[in-house]
């Protein structure tokens, strides 16, 4: 052919088909990377939402900043001179309480020197024997060998300069001192302050004591009080901690014991005396003073908090909730941390361990070369001081995010604080400093499921019967009518649904509760007197209604049903609910009736999933083989004997599948439950209360979620949860579909 | 059974046909038929409820004055009755208004208690830029205090005046929107410039001088200018407050209203029907085309369907090319196997993952990562004084979480219609030689156009109706600033926006007076409900007819 054509042409011929060679080549280049990358993007979506959630599982990761002699003057008792330790929120000083000189050290962590040296008058003529750091704030308790309290506060004043950036100078004061026990030496103390800034202090003396007081820097200083009980304590005491109401007080003794006070109740006597396998090396509240934390002689860490008795209701009880992971060595050190629920300890070993106890994770573990002394959280848990008895100071950055997150805290039951018994809870904010999250996504993932079933319970029914009447009964023509019914059910907003669920229908149903129920049973018996009606009408009458047109006789018979379930409701409700129904379940059942409960949920959640399930089963039901259809007919059976016996089960893997098409919508559907229920995280799988779905808590909690905190991630493993449920539902229902699809062509 | 003769032989007869009738199954047959019924009869009724609540919203319904037992008289419109039910008796809604007097807008009142019901020709409704309605009776109108007109020349005169108080207010405000907006937006503008240098210059740096003082110099000439603009829209408004009508409420009290709060005034007991009807297509056309007031529950929503269309367009404009790529690749290019027969499973599935999830990697990822990302690199100077750009939830944002949730329509749909191609023209077009590419172009797209005019109508209308994904990545309850506007760069992707469904969630979850947001938030709902079924109807349809005609010419 080129041959005979002009050379022009064949130029062009040759030149065009190279260029559309060269089109078809790129284009195919082009097609196949974007259609590749497209894939590649969807399955992104699941990898970075997986990504996301990885941190939360990570250990904590520590890194040390240097490690250096305490300096300062030698002293002959090596670190011991040093009874507290500190650090500053910039984690630019660290700072401690010399015993010797009685005055406070700083050191830069940046230069490594000592940058300022602050004597507190109150020791000048005395000796620090005990003191204490409360973990919140820099301020010190300071108990002194003439019995003397000694009340002082670090303060660290930042100053902003364009040039050198930012200085932190560090000072130190003293603010009062108390007297507890003239001449008698103090040997431990203890102290919290109240949201008014009063002290609560304990203290023990010298001579087996225990005195306990308030202490406010602009009132005259009140008298210490003695604590009863103690010449009948069976050995010396070592440590007592009160929390900050002043009122419960626990010490411990040498003999193995933890004595349990009431002081605003029972200031005479111990309220309870424990026995321990060895001897308690250090006590103290974590955060929240609910929660007691103990180290012991045989290196055993643990948790311990009231839990309500039968004969005491206020007056709790301690007992062993949390176990952590066990030391070789005695503990010596226990900081509990200014922030969350988390805590350090130290061992005899030089065994350095950060220990979290909602979740009981032990997060890192360190070594220092000699016995740990004492240790210190920076304010914001990103630094650790430790302090060995060889006097060795080590600072370690520490990046911790995620403490309170582990498989257990997340799908487990946890003993949470002021809880009677292991739970599942999901609360993930809270009022008050000491508030512990509680972040168990199994209430959430019950109330999906819970949501999902009633949805179902009112879906499945009516949209497979519905379909099997549109595919086997229906003639078409009524059929092309009915139609876009569906079409607009699926095609409604679920934030209109979810919207008239819970402002219009909600309140309406709770007036008419008891009707509604009934009509489950009026509607179709209704309908089945209807049948028979219909087959006593006149031949004529019933002639001039087409051959699958009986929905038109249907239809106002569901009407009466309905009307017939709403007259007798309120006589049931008299005759069997005594004329309530709310309180009769309140009752006889022991809950609460809610107005956006889940029998709202389940018909609202119905206008979600009907279509989609009614779709697919009628795709299924329409495509059985007309032959087995004919042959069943063929053998005498009716049109019903037919759809049940022959067109059922041979469609019901479709149906299952749509079934599970319709849970996977039901499951993630977010604004119908946001909106038609109370959202409340309870674990309950009553009709007459709401829930909270996974979907709904992304929805309510996320905007508040600072990106990257805890419950961020928390929020992105529901999300995964999420979407590996539909997935896992969806491809099971699409493997069971394209299995059944198969089937019927080899049919 | 009437007669003697019959009972012999028809009770027979009738339990031998009911119990045939029972045998074939005939009743579980008409039961089936019953949950299809119900679920038709259940969208009827929705639909029916939000027609019923939607449309009398704007509607004058006559104000009635009624007399309380207590003593009192009431002044307002009948909102709703409640029958008895359990020891609480038969009630009565009344909308009463004067919000600031009486705070409550809606009472409800024993209907037992209520006599001597009335409807005064007099009685005023005024719809009022704040604090709600108020329902009262016209004394006089005053010009500085001054009595202009009173008696039954008051009402003239009122509604003479109040288009003119309601300009100059108009102006006033448009005075302080636009021009001091823009006085902010560029002393904002200088203000970064100095942050920026600064961030150039380094942490112990120094900043330029020159640049400094040219800096102070601008932001001294803008705030001269702003307080010239705030002193002028001052002016403009005392001077269009001096207009006030002077009403007495039904209880006695009087209350001067200024013209400029009025936005409607009119006597609905002495309206005509066809003033009525002007009335009600007045306040429709305001929920179209108006600014919503009084926290979204009065006014219009023409930021939040603006919103809705800009965001659904923005999305398919995402979609489209990224669905229909990604479906002729997967029929047209990749081989044909068991890699491809997942992947194609995985996309059917995606439509199935909860639109919730989308949002959450919507947040996490174009948020917080890309969006992050580009303020870091863009925008250092914003993102020093922790004022994200792009970093937080947008349209843009918004709309390409949607793009991904609506992805596997668009791709179904396009697979769809481009194995509805008959082969023979495909083949027709191979064999005269058009290569491979030219082939899709010219034959398989154009066939194909109207299957994935589908998909991208559908995606339109699922994106339209979606809530829960936007409103962690960018919708809001009220934006001031539309996604589109006149100054530059026009289009402004980083910004917040309204959505007529969250509009629906927030109005409906969270009102701030829930029993006056209901008209609006059913008047919303139908306007959703409309814009959503009629773009899924015209998707259908659209795709039926294609089906139809690829039967009829598949050879």
């Amino acid at each position: 052919m080129p041959a005979t054509l002009p050379p022009s042409v064949a130029h062009v011929a040759q030149t065009s088909s190279r260029r559309v060679r060269l089109i078809d080549r790129t284009a195919n280049l082009v097609i196949r990377a974007s259609g590749i990358a497209i894939i590649i993007i969807v399955a992104l979506i699941f990898v970075f939402i997986g990504m996301e959630t990885l941190p939360l599982f990570r250990s904590a990761q520590q890194k040390m900043i240097f490690e250096q002699m305490l300096p300062g003057p030698a002293s002959p008792t090596g670190a011991g001179q040093a009874l507290v330790l500190g650090v500053d929120e910039y984690e630019e000083n660290a700072y401690w309480l010399d015993a010797a000189t009685g005055s406070l050290r700083f050191l830069s962590t940046t230069t490594r020197q000592l940058v300022a040296e602050v004597p507190l008058p109150a020791l000048a003529n005395t000796r620090a024997t005990a003191a204490y750091r409360s973990p919140v704030r820099d301020q010190l308790l300071v108990g002194t060998a003439d019995g003397s309290l000694v009340f002082a506060e670090a303060r660290f004043t930042a100053t902003y300069d364009e040039k050198a950036g930012r200085t932190v100078k560090p000072s130190a004061r003293q603010l009062a001192v108390l007297s507890v026990a003239p001449g008698i030496a103090i040997t431990a103390v203890h102290a919290r302050q109240n949201v008014s800034g009063d002290w609560l202090y304990a203290v023990v003396t010298a001579d087996n004591r225990i005195f306990s007081g308030k202490f406010s820097e602009d009132e005259p200083a009140r008298e210490p009080k003695p604590v009863g009980g103690t010449e009948n304590f069976s050995g010396k005491i070592t440590h007592v901690i009160v929390d900050f109401e002043g009122n419960r007080l626990f010490a411990t003794t040498d003999t193995k014991k933890l004595y349990q006070y009431y002081l605003t109740e029972n200031r005479g006597a111990p309220f309870r005396a424990y026995d321990f396998p060895a001897n308690i090396t250090a006590l103290d509240y974590s955060i929240g003073d609910s929660a007691l934390l103990l180290g012991l002689a045989d290196g055993a860490v643990e948790s311990w908090f009231g839990v309500r008795d039968k004969e005491t209701d206020t007056l709790r009880p301690v007992r062993r909730i949390h176990t952590f992971t066990r030391l070789s060595a005695a503990v010596t050190w226990l900081q509990p941390s200014g922030r969350d629920k988390g805590f350090v300890v130290g061992a005899a070993d030089g065994t350095v361990q950060l220990d979290f106890t909602t979740s009981e994770r032990t997060l890192l573990t360190s070594k220092l070369a000699a016995p740990v002394h004492a240790l210190a959280f920076s304010p914001k848990l990103t630094a650790l001081l430790a302090l060995g008895a060889d006097g060795v100071l080590r600072f370690t950055a520490v990046n911790n995010p995620h403490p309170e997150i582990s498989l257990g805290t997340l799908f487990g039951k946890v003993h949470y604080e002021g809880y009677d018994a292991p739970a599942y809870i999901w609360q993930s904010s809270g009022g008050s400093d000491g508030f512990e999250a509680k972040f168990s996504l199994v209430p959430l993932i019950v109330g999906t499921l819970k949501g999902a079933f009633y949805g179902l319970l009112f879906a499945i029914p009516v949209a497979v019967f519905g379909a099997l009447y549109t595919s086997q009964f229906m003639a078409p023509g009524l059929r092309r009518w009915l139609k876009p019914a569906v079409e607009i059910m699926a095609a409604l907003p679920s934030v209109v649904i979810g919207f008239l669920a819970g402002l219009w229908f909600a309140p309406l149903l709770e007036t008419m509760m008891p009707g509604t129920l009934l009509c489950v049973f009026t509607i179709p018996l209704v309908i089945a007197a209807g049948t028979v009606g219909w087959a006593f009408l006149p031949r004529e009458l019933r002639h001039k209604v087409p051959v699958g047109g009986e929905l038109l006789v249907i239809m106002p018979l569901v009407l009466v049903g309905y009307w017939l379930g709403q007259t007798l409701g309120p006589v049931a409700e008299r005759i069997f609910f005594h004329g309530d129904y709310r309180q009769w379940i309140f009752e006889k059942i022991g809950q609460q009736f809610e107005q956006r409960n889940s029998i709202v949920i389940g018909i609202a959640m119905g206008f979600a999933v009907i279509p989609l399930i009614f779709t697919i089963s009628e795709d299924a039901f329409s495509n059985v083989p007309t032959a087995f259809k004919s042959a069943s007919y063929a053998l005498g059976a009716s049109r019903w004997q037919t759809a049940w016996r022959i067109i059922v089960p041979t469609a019901s893997p479709g149906v299952f599948s749509a079934v599970m098409i319709g849970f996977g919508r039901a499951v993630g559907e977010t604004m119908i439950v946001l909106m038609a229920t109370g959202n409340t995280p309870i674990l309950s799988l009553s009709p007459f209360n709401g829930m909270r779905t996974l979907a709904a808590n992304i929805a309510v909690e996320i905007p508040e979620a600072p990106a990257n905190g805890t419950l961020y991630r928390v929020l992105f493993v529901a999300a995964l949860l999420l979407f590996a449920l539909t997935f896992a539902c969806n491809t099971f229902a699409e493997v069971v579909r394209q299995h059944l699809r198969e089937k019927y062509q080899a049919v | 059974m009437p007669t003697p003769a019959s009972t012999l032989t028809q009770p027979a007869r009738a339990t031998t046909r009911i119990v045939q009738l029972f045998r074939r199954g005939d009743h579980l047959l008409w039961i089936s038929g019953g949950a299809l019924a119900l679920a038709v009869l259940l969208v009827a009724g929705l639909l029916l409820v939000v027609v019923r609540n939607a449309l009398p919203a704007f509607w004058p319904f006559p104000v009635t004055a009624v007399d309380r037992a207590d003593g009192a008289k009431l002044l307002g419109v009948v909102t709703a009755t409640q029958s008895a039910y359990k020891g609480t008796p038969a009630q009565t809604q009344l909308r009463v208004g004067n919000r600031e007097l009486t705070n409550a807008d809606f009472i409800w009142v024993p209907t037992a208690q209520l006599t001597n019901f009335r409807t005064p020709a007099d009685a005023v409704q005024i719809e009022r830029q704040e604090n709600g309605d108020f329902f009262g009776f016209l004394q006089r109108v005053e010009v500085k205090g001054l009595s202009v007109a009173d008696g039954s020349a008051a009402w003239e005169k009122l509604l003479a005046l109040q288009p003119g108080a309601r300009a100059l207010a108009t102006q006033a405000k448009a005075i302080q929107l636009d021009g001091i907006g823009a006085i902010n937006a560029k002393m904002q503008t200088a203000k970064l410039r100095l942050v920026s240098a600064q961030l150039r210059a380094g942490k112990n740096g120094a900043v330029d001088p020159a640049l400094q003082a040219t800096v102070d110099a601008d932001l001294a000439r803008l705030q001269a200018e702003y307080e010239k603009l705030r002193a002028e829209s001052g002016a403009l408004a005392a001077q269009a407050a001096e207009t006030q009508a002077v009403f007495t409420t039904i209880g006695g009290e009087v209350k001067k209203i200024p013209l400029t709060a009025v936005v409607r005034a009119f006597r609905p007991n002495a309206m005509t029907t066809r003033e009525k009807l002007a009335h009600y297509f007045s306040r429709a056309a305001e929920f179209v085309y108006g600014q919503p007031r009084e926290s979204n529950t009065e006014g219009g929503v023409f930021p939040a369907i603006f919103g809705t269309v800009v965001m659904t367009i923005l999305m398919s404009l995402v979609v489209t090319p990224f669905g229909v790529v990604a479906a002729f690749y997967l029929r047209e290019y990749a081989r044909q196997g068991l890699f491809v027969r997942l992947v194609r499973i995985a996309i059917n599935n995606l439509a199935g993952v909860p639109s919730i999830v989308f949002g959450v990697f919507g947040l996490g990822f174009f948020v917080y990562f890309v969006g992050g990302g580009i303020d870091q690199i863009f925008f250092p100077e914003k993102t020093s004084l922790h004022l994200p750009t792009f970093g937080t939830g947008g349209i843009l944002w918004a709309s390409l979480t949607l793009a991904l949730l609506t992805v596997p329509v668009v791709i179904v749909a396009t697979e769809e219609s481009i194995a509805a191609v008959p082969r023979g023209a495909r083949e027709g077009s191979l064999a005269l030689g058009a290569s491979k590419f030219q082939t899709i172009l010219n034959i398989v797209l154009p066939a194909s156009v109207p299957g994935i005019l589908t998909g991208v109508i559908l995606a339109m209308a699922r994106g339209a109706g979606e809530v829960a994904p936007l409103m962690i990545t960018g919708v809001v309850k009220l934006a001031p600033d539309l996604p589109l506007d006149g100054s530059f760069p026009f289009v402004h992707l980083d910004r917040k926006f309204m959505h007529l469904g969250f509009h629906i969630f927030d109005m409906g979850f969270q009102p701030p007076n829930s029993e006056a947001a209901k008209p609006m938030v059913f008047t919303t709902t139908l306007l959703l409900i409309t814009l959503v079924v009629l773009l899924n109807l015209f998707a259908i349809r659209l795709r039926d007819r294609l089906r139809r005609k690829y039967q009829a010419s598949a050879f």
